[in-house]
Protein backbone atom coordinates (compact mmCIF):
# COMPACT_ATOMS: atom_id res chain seq x y z
CA UNK A 1 0.00 0.00 0.00
CA UNK A 2 2.69 2.61 1.63
CA UNK A 3 4.79 1.40 -1.98
CA UNK A 4 1.99 2.25 -4.65
CA UNK A 5 1.12 5.68 -2.29
CA UNK A 6 5.26 6.67 -3.18
CA UNK A 7 4.91 5.97 -6.78
CA UNK A 8 1.69 7.82 -6.99
CA UNK A 9 3.56 10.62 -5.53
CA UNK A 10 6.08 10.25 -7.64
CA UNK A 11 3.85 10.04 -10.76
CA UNK A 12 2.28 13.43 -9.89
CA UNK A 13 5.31 15.40 -9.42
CA UNK A 14 6.76 14.09 -12.71
CA UNK A 15 3.67 15.43 -14.43
CA UNK A 16 3.77 18.43 -12.77
CA UNK A 17 7.15 19.31 -13.56
CA UNK A 18 6.39 18.21 -17.04
CA UNK A 19 3.70 20.56 -17.32
CA UNK A 20 5.43 23.62 -15.56
CA UNK A 21 8.10 23.14 -18.39
CA UNK A 22 5.99 22.95 -21.12
CA UNK A 23 4.46 26.21 -20.20
CA UNK A 24 7.84 27.50 -20.21
CA UNK A 25 6.95 30.93 -19.64
CA UNK A 26 5.26 30.05 -15.87
CA UNK A 27 8.22 32.16 -14.78
CA UNK A 28 6.07 35.47 -16.18
CA UNK A 29 3.19 35.86 -14.24
CA UNK A 30 0.23 36.44 -16.92
CA UNK A 31 -2.32 36.87 -14.58
CA UNK A 32 -2.03 40.54 -13.45
CA UNK A 33 -5.78 40.74 -12.05
CA UNK A 34 -5.93 41.41 -8.82
CA UNK A 35 -9.34 39.92 -8.02
CA UNK A 36 -8.49 36.17 -8.85
CA UNK A 37 -10.52 33.84 -10.65
CA UNK A 38 -12.25 31.21 -8.11
CA UNK A 39 -9.96 28.57 -8.51
CA UNK A 40 -6.70 30.41 -7.85
CA UNK A 41 -8.52 32.16 -4.63
CA UNK A 42 -8.25 29.08 -3.13
CA UNK A 43 -4.51 28.76 -3.66
CA UNK A 44 -4.04 32.56 -3.38
CA UNK A 45 -1.76 34.02 -0.29
CA UNK A 46 -3.80 37.34 -0.06
CA UNK A 47 -5.23 36.92 3.07
CA UNK A 48 -6.79 39.93 4.65
CA UNK A 49 -4.94 41.27 7.39
CA UNK A 50 -7.17 41.46 10.41
CA UNK A 51 -5.89 44.48 12.04
CA UNK A 52 -6.46 43.95 15.76
CA UNK A 53 -8.86 46.51 17.25
CA UNK A 54 -6.41 47.66 19.51
CA UNK A 55 -4.07 48.95 16.94
CA UNK A 56 -6.43 50.64 14.65
CA UNK A 57 -5.70 53.96 13.73
CA UNK A 58 -8.49 56.34 13.93
CA UNK A 59 -9.22 59.43 13.11
CA UNK A 60 -11.80 62.44 12.38
CA UNK A 61 -11.42 63.10 8.54
CA UNK A 62 -11.89 66.90 6.81
CA UNK A 63 -13.83 68.23 4.02
CA UNK A 64 -10.17 68.21 2.18
CA UNK A 65 -7.76 65.26 3.49
CA UNK A 66 -4.71 63.60 2.19
CA UNK A 67 -4.34 60.21 3.93
CA UNK A 68 -1.77 57.79 3.72
CA UNK A 69 -2.02 55.48 6.39
CA UNK A 70 -4.39 52.71 7.46
CA UNK A 71 -7.28 53.28 9.94
CA UNK A 72 -11.01 54.49 10.26
CA UNK A 73 -11.77 58.08 9.63
CA UNK A 74 -15.10 59.34 10.53
CA UNK A 75 -16.22 62.56 8.78
CA UNK A 76 -19.05 64.31 11.13
CA UNK A 77 -20.72 67.65 9.52
CA UNK A 78 -20.92 70.33 11.35
CA UNK A 79 -21.73 72.59 9.15
CA UNK A 80 -23.16 71.72 5.20
CA UNK A 81 -20.43 70.67 3.22
CA UNK A 82 -20.80 70.68 -0.33
CA UNK A 83 -17.85 70.14 -2.00
CA UNK A 84 -15.15 67.99 -0.12
CA UNK A 85 -12.75 65.23 -0.97
CA UNK A 86 -10.43 63.01 1.05
CA UNK A 87 -7.41 61.83 -1.20
CA UNK A 88 -5.62 58.69 -0.46
CA UNK A 89 -2.17 57.55 -1.05
CA UNK A 90 -0.05 54.49 -0.44
CA UNK A 91 3.01 53.46 -1.39
CA UNK A 92 4.51 52.60 -5.35
CA UNK A 93 3.39 48.56 -4.52
CA UNK A 94 0.50 48.74 -2.54
CA UNK A 95 -3.32 49.04 -3.33
CA UNK A 96 -5.45 50.80 -1.41
CA UNK A 97 -8.88 49.23 0.07
CA UNK A 98 -11.68 51.84 0.96
CA UNK A 99 -14.80 50.42 3.13
CA UNK A 100 -18.10 51.76 4.09
CA UNK A 101 -18.79 51.18 7.46
CA UNK A 102 -21.03 53.06 8.27
CA UNK A 103 -23.06 56.29 6.75
CA UNK A 104 -26.16 58.37 8.16
CA UNK A 105 -26.05 61.14 5.48
CA UNK A 106 -29.45 62.20 3.48
CA UNK A 107 -29.25 60.45 0.24
CA UNK A 108 -32.77 62.13 -0.80
CA UNK A 109 -31.96 65.10 -0.07
CA UNK A 110 -28.78 65.35 -2.43
CA UNK A 111 -25.89 64.07 -0.14
CA UNK A 112 -23.88 61.51 -1.89
CA UNK A 113 -20.44 59.56 -0.64
CA UNK A 114 -18.70 58.25 -3.46
CA UNK A 115 -15.42 56.48 -4.02
CA UNK A 116 -13.27 56.65 -6.91
CA UNK A 117 -10.69 54.36 -8.36
CA UNK A 118 -8.00 56.81 -8.52
CA UNK A 119 -7.71 60.61 -8.31
CA UNK A 120 -9.21 63.86 -9.79
CA UNK A 121 -7.86 66.87 -9.88
CA UNK A 122 -9.24 70.13 -11.78
CA UNK A 123 -11.32 68.08 -13.95
CA UNK A 124 -8.47 65.38 -15.02
CA UNK A 125 -8.64 61.75 -14.02
CA UNK A 126 -5.50 59.79 -12.80
CA UNK A 127 -5.18 57.15 -14.16
CA UNK A 128 -6.40 57.94 -17.50
CA UNK A 129 -8.73 56.03 -19.24
CA UNK A 130 -6.64 54.74 -21.76
CA UNK A 131 -4.57 53.36 -18.47
CA UNK A 132 -7.27 52.24 -16.44
CA UNK A 133 -8.37 48.28 -16.56
CA UNK A 134 -12.11 49.74 -15.77
CA UNK A 135 -14.32 51.65 -17.70
CA UNK A 136 -15.11 54.98 -16.14
CA UNK A 137 -18.33 54.24 -14.80
CA UNK A 138 -17.25 51.26 -12.72
CA UNK A 139 -14.37 53.18 -10.99
CA UNK A 140 -17.27 55.35 -8.91
CA UNK A 141 -18.87 53.52 -5.81
CA UNK A 142 -21.98 55.66 -4.71
CA UNK A 143 -23.23 54.43 -1.75
CA UNK A 144 -26.50 56.45 -2.62
CA UNK A 145 -26.47 54.06 -5.88
CA UNK A 146 -25.58 50.71 -4.20
CA UNK A 147 -26.45 51.06 -1.00
CA UNK A 148 -26.26 47.81 0.94
CA UNK A 149 -24.86 46.29 -2.64
CA UNK A 150 -21.46 47.40 -2.61
CA UNK A 151 -19.88 48.44 0.23
CA UNK A 152 -15.92 48.60 -0.56
CA UNK A 153 -13.56 48.92 -2.91
CA UNK A 154 -10.14 47.96 -3.97
CA UNK A 155 -8.12 50.31 -6.19
CA UNK A 156 -5.81 49.15 -9.03
CA UNK A 157 -2.98 51.17 -8.09
CA UNK A 158 -1.56 53.04 -5.05
CA UNK A 159 -4.01 55.96 -5.25
CA UNK A 160 -7.52 56.32 -4.46
CA UNK A 161 -10.16 58.66 -3.40
CA UNK A 162 -13.41 59.56 -1.58
CA UNK A 163 -15.97 62.61 -2.93
CA UNK A 164 -18.95 63.56 -0.34
CA UNK A 165 -21.18 66.34 -0.40
CA UNK A 166 -23.37 66.50 2.59
CA UNK A 167 -26.18 69.28 3.22
CA UNK A 168 -27.14 68.54 6.62
CA UNK A 169 -25.27 68.84 9.82
CA UNK A 170 -24.81 66.20 11.82
CA UNK A 171 -24.94 63.77 8.85
CA UNK A 172 -21.86 61.47 9.19
CA UNK A 173 -19.64 58.37 8.03
CA UNK A 174 -17.02 56.10 8.75
CA UNK A 175 -14.53 54.32 6.36
CA UNK A 176 -11.77 51.75 6.47
CA UNK A 177 -8.85 52.05 4.90
CA UNK A 178 -6.32 49.08 4.19
CA UNK A 179 -3.50 48.62 2.02
CA UNK A 180 -2.56 45.29 0.43
CA UNK A 181 0.89 44.64 -1.53
CA UNK A 182 0.57 45.08 -4.92
CA UNK A 183 3.13 42.14 -6.41
CA UNK A 184 2.88 44.45 -10.57
CA UNK A 185 2.52 47.88 -10.12
CA UNK A 186 1.12 49.91 -12.65
CA UNK A 187 0.19 53.32 -12.27
CA UNK A 188 2.15 54.83 -9.63
CA UNK A 189 2.26 58.33 -8.26
CA UNK A 190 5.22 59.34 -6.08
CA UNK A 191 4.98 59.86 -2.91
CA UNK A 192 8.15 61.63 -2.74
CA UNK A 193 10.22 64.49 -4.89
CA UNK A 194 13.46 61.77 -5.03
CA UNK A 195 13.63 58.07 -5.21
CA UNK A 196 14.30 55.37 -7.61
CA UNK A 197 12.29 53.15 -9.21
CA UNK A 198 11.99 49.85 -11.81
CA UNK A 199 8.93 49.45 -13.73
CA UNK A 200 8.45 46.23 -15.06
CA UNK A 201 5.14 44.86 -17.61
CA UNK A 202 4.42 41.34 -17.51
CA UNK A 203 3.68 40.18 -21.27
CA UNK A 204 0.72 42.33 -20.90
CA UNK A 205 -0.83 44.29 -23.91
CA UNK A 206 -1.43 47.47 -20.88
CA UNK A 207 0.37 51.02 -20.65
CA UNK A 208 1.68 51.63 -17.62
CA UNK A 209 3.11 55.16 -15.69
CA UNK A 210 5.12 56.74 -13.47
CA UNK A 211 4.18 59.89 -11.97
CA UNK A 212 6.69 62.43 -10.35
CA UNK A 213 4.36 65.37 -9.65
CA UNK A 214 7.70 67.36 -8.34
CA UNK A 215 10.19 69.15 -10.93
CA UNK A 216 12.92 66.23 -11.09
CA UNK A 217 16.04 65.96 -12.73
CA UNK A 218 15.57 62.30 -14.06
CA UNK A 219 18.30 59.59 -14.39
CA UNK A 220 16.97 56.76 -17.09
CA UNK A 221 19.93 54.35 -15.96
CA UNK A 222 18.18 50.74 -17.81
CA UNK A 223 15.66 49.65 -20.74
CA UNK A 224 15.69 46.58 -21.64
CA UNK A 225 12.62 45.23 -23.97
CA UNK A 226 12.08 41.69 -23.32
CA UNK A 227 14.49 38.95 -24.61
CA UNK A 228 17.39 40.17 -26.94
CA UNK A 229 17.10 37.22 -29.35
CA UNK A 230 13.12 38.18 -29.80
CA UNK A 231 13.58 41.48 -30.59
CA UNK A 232 14.19 41.92 -34.11
CA UNK A 233 17.71 44.16 -34.76
CA UNK A 234 17.88 44.53 -38.18
CA UNK A 235 14.91 47.07 -38.30
CA UNK A 236 15.47 49.86 -35.36
CA UNK A 237 11.60 51.36 -36.19
CA UNK A 238 10.34 54.58 -35.18
CA UNK A 239 8.76 54.39 -31.98
CA UNK A 240 5.33 54.32 -32.54
CA UNK A 241 5.71 50.94 -34.92
CA UNK A 242 7.43 49.46 -32.51
CA UNK A 243 5.27 48.91 -30.44
CA UNK A 244 7.11 48.63 -27.05
CA UNK A 245 8.95 52.14 -26.10
CA UNK A 246 9.23 54.30 -23.08
CA UNK A 247 7.73 58.00 -23.09
CA UNK A 248 8.87 60.57 -21.02
CA UNK A 249 6.13 63.47 -20.74
CA UNK A 250 5.43 66.46 -18.84
CA UNK A 251 2.81 69.24 -18.15
CA UNK A 252 0.95 70.51 -15.64
CA UNK A 253 -2.20 67.75 -14.62
CA UNK A 254 -2.37 64.73 -13.59
CA UNK A 255 -4.15 63.00 -16.62
CA UNK A 256 -0.99 61.45 -18.79
CA UNK A 257 -2.99 61.40 -21.72
CA UNK A 258 -3.04 65.59 -21.55
CA UNK A 259 0.53 65.27 -20.72
CA UNK A 260 2.89 66.34 -23.70
CA UNK A 261 5.53 63.90 -24.49
CA UNK A 262 9.34 65.06 -23.81
CA UNK A 263 11.00 62.02 -25.17
CA UNK A 264 10.62 57.97 -26.33
CA UNK A 265 12.74 55.70 -25.91
CA UNK A 266 12.85 52.51 -28.12
CA UNK A 267 15.98 50.86 -28.38
CA UNK A 268 17.17 48.97 -25.70
CA UNK A 269 20.66 50.52 -23.79
CA UNK A 270 22.16 50.33 -20.76
CA UNK A 271 23.57 53.39 -20.52
CA UNK A 272 22.37 56.44 -18.45
CA UNK A 273 19.99 59.28 -20.31
CA UNK A 274 19.60 62.62 -17.85
CA UNK A 275 17.16 65.02 -17.91
CA UNK A 276 16.04 67.90 -16.18
CA UNK A 277 12.47 68.27 -16.62
CA UNK A 278 11.05 71.34 -15.02
CA UNK A 279 7.11 70.55 -15.32
CA UNK A 280 5.13 70.02 -12.47
CA UNK A 281 4.40 66.56 -13.26
CA UNK A 282 6.81 64.21 -15.16
CA UNK A 283 5.53 61.10 -15.91
CA UNK A 284 7.56 58.14 -17.17
CA UNK A 285 5.20 55.66 -19.41
CA UNK A 286 5.46 52.34 -20.67
CA UNK A 287 3.58 51.21 -23.87
CA UNK A 288 3.63 47.74 -23.97
CA UNK A 289 2.51 45.53 -27.05
CA UNK A 290 2.05 42.24 -24.50
CA UNK A 291 4.60 40.41 -26.27
CA UNK A 292 7.99 41.34 -24.07
CA UNK A 293 8.62 41.74 -20.79
CA UNK A 294 10.01 45.28 -20.61
CA UNK A 295 11.55 47.05 -17.59
CA UNK A 296 12.62 50.47 -17.19
CA UNK A 297 15.04 51.71 -14.44
CA UNK A 298 15.36 55.11 -13.52
CA UNK A 299 16.30 57.86 -10.36
CA UNK A 300 15.16 61.06 -10.14
CA UNK A 301 15.89 64.00 -7.49
CA UNK A 302 14.34 67.43 -7.14
CA UNK A 303 15.39 70.52 -8.68
CA UNK A 304 16.76 73.21 -6.84
CA UNK A 305 15.45 76.95 -7.61
CA UNK A 306 18.86 77.68 -9.28
CA UNK A 307 18.30 74.63 -11.59
CA UNK A 308 14.74 75.79 -11.93
CA UNK A 309 15.61 79.38 -13.14
CA UNK A 310 17.91 78.06 -15.84
CA UNK A 311 15.37 75.99 -17.62
CA UNK A 312 13.14 78.94 -17.56
CA UNK A 313 15.71 81.15 -19.00
CA UNK A 314 17.01 78.85 -21.73
CA UNK A 315 13.67 77.61 -23.32
CA UNK A 316 13.15 79.03 -26.62
CA UNK A 317 9.57 77.13 -26.60
CA UNK A 318 7.10 77.53 -23.58
CA UNK A 319 7.52 74.54 -22.35
CA UNK A 320 8.99 73.08 -18.98
CA UNK A 321 12.04 70.68 -20.07
CA UNK A 322 16.09 70.81 -21.17
CA UNK A 323 18.26 68.64 -21.93
CA UNK B 1 -7.79 4.61 -7.02
CA UNK B 2 -6.42 4.33 -10.44
CA UNK B 3 -3.50 6.38 -10.52
CA UNK B 4 -3.60 7.11 -14.56
CA UNK B 5 -7.27 8.60 -14.75
CA UNK B 6 -6.09 10.83 -11.82
CA UNK B 7 -3.00 12.24 -13.51
CA UNK B 8 -5.42 13.26 -16.67
CA UNK B 9 -7.87 14.79 -14.66
CA UNK B 10 -5.68 16.45 -12.47
CA UNK B 11 -3.80 17.52 -15.92
CA UNK B 12 -6.81 18.65 -16.98
CA UNK B 13 -7.46 20.86 -14.48
CA UNK B 14 -4.27 22.29 -14.72
CA UNK B 15 -4.24 23.10 -18.46
CA UNK B 16 -7.58 24.32 -18.29
CA UNK B 17 -7.42 26.94 -15.37
CA UNK B 18 -4.38 28.56 -17.43
CA UNK B 19 -5.71 32.31 -16.11
CA UNK B 20 -6.37 34.63 -19.71
CA UNK B 21 -4.31 37.74 -19.60
CA UNK B 22 -6.92 40.54 -19.50
CA UNK B 23 -6.93 43.70 -20.67
CA UNK B 24 -10.00 44.21 -19.40
CA UNK B 25 -12.82 43.51 -17.48
CA UNK B 26 -16.01 41.95 -19.35
CA UNK B 27 -18.61 45.23 -19.56
CA UNK B 28 -21.64 44.28 -16.87
CA UNK B 29 -24.72 46.89 -16.49
CA UNK B 30 -24.49 48.34 -13.10
CA UNK B 31 -26.05 46.18 -10.57
CA UNK B 32 -29.24 48.35 -10.07
CA UNK B 33 -30.90 48.22 -13.90
CA UNK B 34 -30.50 44.27 -13.10
CA UNK B 35 -33.02 45.07 -10.10
CA UNK B 36 -36.05 45.88 -12.03
CA UNK B 37 -37.63 42.79 -13.59
CA UNK B 38 -39.96 45.19 -16.45
CA UNK B 39 -36.92 46.28 -17.63
CA UNK B 40 -35.85 44.96 -21.10
CA UNK B 41 -32.08 45.15 -21.74
CA UNK B 42 -32.78 45.47 -25.30
CA UNK B 43 -34.48 48.21 -24.98
CA UNK B 44 -32.81 50.48 -23.00
CA UNK B 45 -29.81 49.44 -25.56
CA UNK B 46 -31.84 51.05 -28.39
CA UNK B 47 -32.62 54.34 -25.92
CA UNK B 48 -28.76 54.35 -25.46
CA UNK B 49 -28.27 54.41 -29.10
CA UNK B 50 -30.60 56.78 -30.35
CA UNK B 51 -29.78 59.10 -27.33
CA UNK B 52 -25.85 59.01 -28.57
CA UNK B 53 -26.52 59.26 -32.06
CA UNK B 54 -28.79 61.80 -31.71
CA UNK B 55 -25.77 64.43 -29.58
CA UNK B 56 -27.70 64.61 -26.28
CA UNK B 57 -24.46 64.35 -24.97
CA UNK B 58 -20.99 64.93 -25.64
CA UNK B 59 -18.66 63.31 -28.25
CA UNK B 60 -16.81 61.87 -25.34
CA UNK B 61 -19.97 60.59 -24.02
CA UNK B 62 -21.16 59.31 -27.24
CA UNK B 63 -17.66 57.56 -27.87
CA UNK B 64 -18.50 55.77 -24.35
CA UNK B 65 -21.23 54.22 -24.62
CA UNK B 66 -20.82 53.35 -28.71
CA UNK B 67 -18.07 51.00 -27.25
CA UNK B 68 -19.88 49.86 -24.49
CA UNK B 69 -22.58 48.82 -26.53
CA UNK B 70 -19.97 47.67 -29.01
CA UNK B 71 -18.68 44.93 -26.45
CA UNK B 72 -22.02 43.60 -25.46
CA UNK B 73 -23.49 43.25 -29.18
CA UNK B 74 -21.70 44.54 -32.21
CA UNK B 75 -24.49 43.79 -34.37
CA UNK B 76 -26.84 46.23 -32.84
CA UNK B 77 -24.70 49.06 -33.48
CA UNK B 78 -26.10 49.41 -37.40
CA UNK B 79 -29.53 50.05 -35.72
CA UNK B 80 -29.95 53.23 -35.87
CA UNK B 81 -33.91 53.55 -35.91
CA UNK B 82 -35.10 52.19 -32.45
CA UNK B 83 -37.88 49.11 -32.56
CA UNK B 84 -41.14 49.84 -31.13
CA UNK B 85 -41.03 47.30 -28.87
CA UNK B 86 -43.55 46.86 -25.89
CA UNK B 87 -46.02 49.68 -24.47
CA UNK B 88 -45.23 53.29 -23.99
CA UNK B 89 -44.24 53.74 -20.69
CA UNK B 90 -41.83 50.85 -20.77
CA UNK B 91 -40.25 52.96 -23.33
CA UNK B 92 -39.76 56.13 -20.88
CA UNK B 93 -38.79 54.04 -17.78
CA UNK B 94 -36.12 52.47 -20.53
CA UNK B 95 -35.33 56.60 -21.71
CA UNK B 96 -35.34 57.41 -17.60
CA UNK B 97 -32.57 55.20 -17.09
CA UNK B 98 -30.25 55.58 -20.31
CA UNK B 99 -30.46 59.54 -19.07
CA UNK B 100 -28.92 58.43 -15.55
CA UNK B 101 -26.60 56.65 -17.00
CA UNK B 102 -25.59 59.01 -18.93
CA UNK B 103 -25.53 61.66 -16.32
CA UNK B 104 -23.59 58.52 -14.59
CA UNK B 105 -20.99 58.40 -17.37
CA UNK B 106 -20.32 61.96 -17.67
CA UNK B 107 -18.80 61.95 -13.75
CA UNK B 108 -16.73 63.61 -12.03
CA UNK B 109 -19.34 64.59 -9.63
CA UNK B 110 -17.10 66.77 -8.20
CA UNK B 111 -13.42 68.01 -8.95
CA UNK B 112 -11.04 69.81 -6.43
CA UNK B 113 -8.99 72.56 -8.02
CA UNK B 114 -6.27 71.62 -6.50
CA UNK B 115 -2.67 73.30 -7.52
CA UNK B 116 0.53 70.98 -7.22
CA UNK B 117 1.64 73.31 -4.34
CA UNK B 118 -0.99 72.49 -2.05
CA UNK B 119 -1.00 68.73 -2.89
CA UNK B 120 2.82 68.51 -2.25
CA UNK B 121 2.11 70.33 0.93
CA UNK B 122 -0.63 67.48 1.76
CA UNK B 123 1.33 64.71 0.48
CA UNK B 124 4.37 65.27 3.07
CA UNK B 125 2.11 65.93 5.68
CA UNK B 126 0.20 62.89 5.17
CA UNK B 127 3.68 61.37 5.21
CA UNK B 128 4.31 62.29 8.20
CA UNK B 129 1.64 61.51 9.58
CA UNK B 130 2.02 57.88 8.60
CA UNK B 131 5.49 57.86 9.88
CA UNK B 132 4.80 58.84 13.35
CA UNK B 133 1.70 56.01 13.13
CA UNK B 134 4.41 53.65 12.60
CA UNK B 135 6.21 54.66 14.99
CA UNK B 136 3.40 54.54 17.78
CA UNK B 137 2.78 50.63 16.24
CA UNK B 138 6.52 49.99 16.55
CA UNK B 139 6.57 51.25 19.71
CA UNK B 140 3.13 49.41 21.38
CA UNK B 141 4.51 46.22 19.81
CA UNK B 142 7.75 46.40 21.17
CA UNK B 143 6.07 46.79 24.28
CA UNK B 144 3.77 43.99 24.11
CA UNK B 145 6.81 41.89 23.10
CA UNK B 146 9.04 43.56 26.51
CA UNK B 147 6.35 42.17 28.39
Amino acid sequence: MRVMERTFRQQLFFLLLCLSVLKGDCRYIENNDISKDELFSLLSSDLRREIPELLMYRRPLRCLDMVAVEGQFTFTAETPQLSCAAFFMAEPNELITVEFDSVDVDCSGGDFVTMFDGWVMKGEKFPSSQDHPLPLYERYVNYCDSGAARKSMRSSQNVAMVFFRVHGAGSSFALTVRKHVNPFPCNVISQSPEGSYTMVTPQQHRNCSFSIIYPVAIDISEFSLGHHSNFPKRSLPGCAESGDYVQLLGGSGIDTSKLLPITDLCISFTGPTHMKIGCDNTVVRMVSSGRFVSRVSFSYRPLDSQELQTIKLNNVEDFCFNN
Amino acid sequence: MKPVPLLLLLSSVLLSSHPRPAAGRPSSFPGWLDGTSRLQTQQVDDVLLRAATEGAASDLVGDHLLRLLQRRDPDRLHLLLPEVDGAEEEEDEALRTAEQLLKRSEEPPLSIDLTFHLLRNMIQMAKMESQREQAQLNRKVLDEVGK
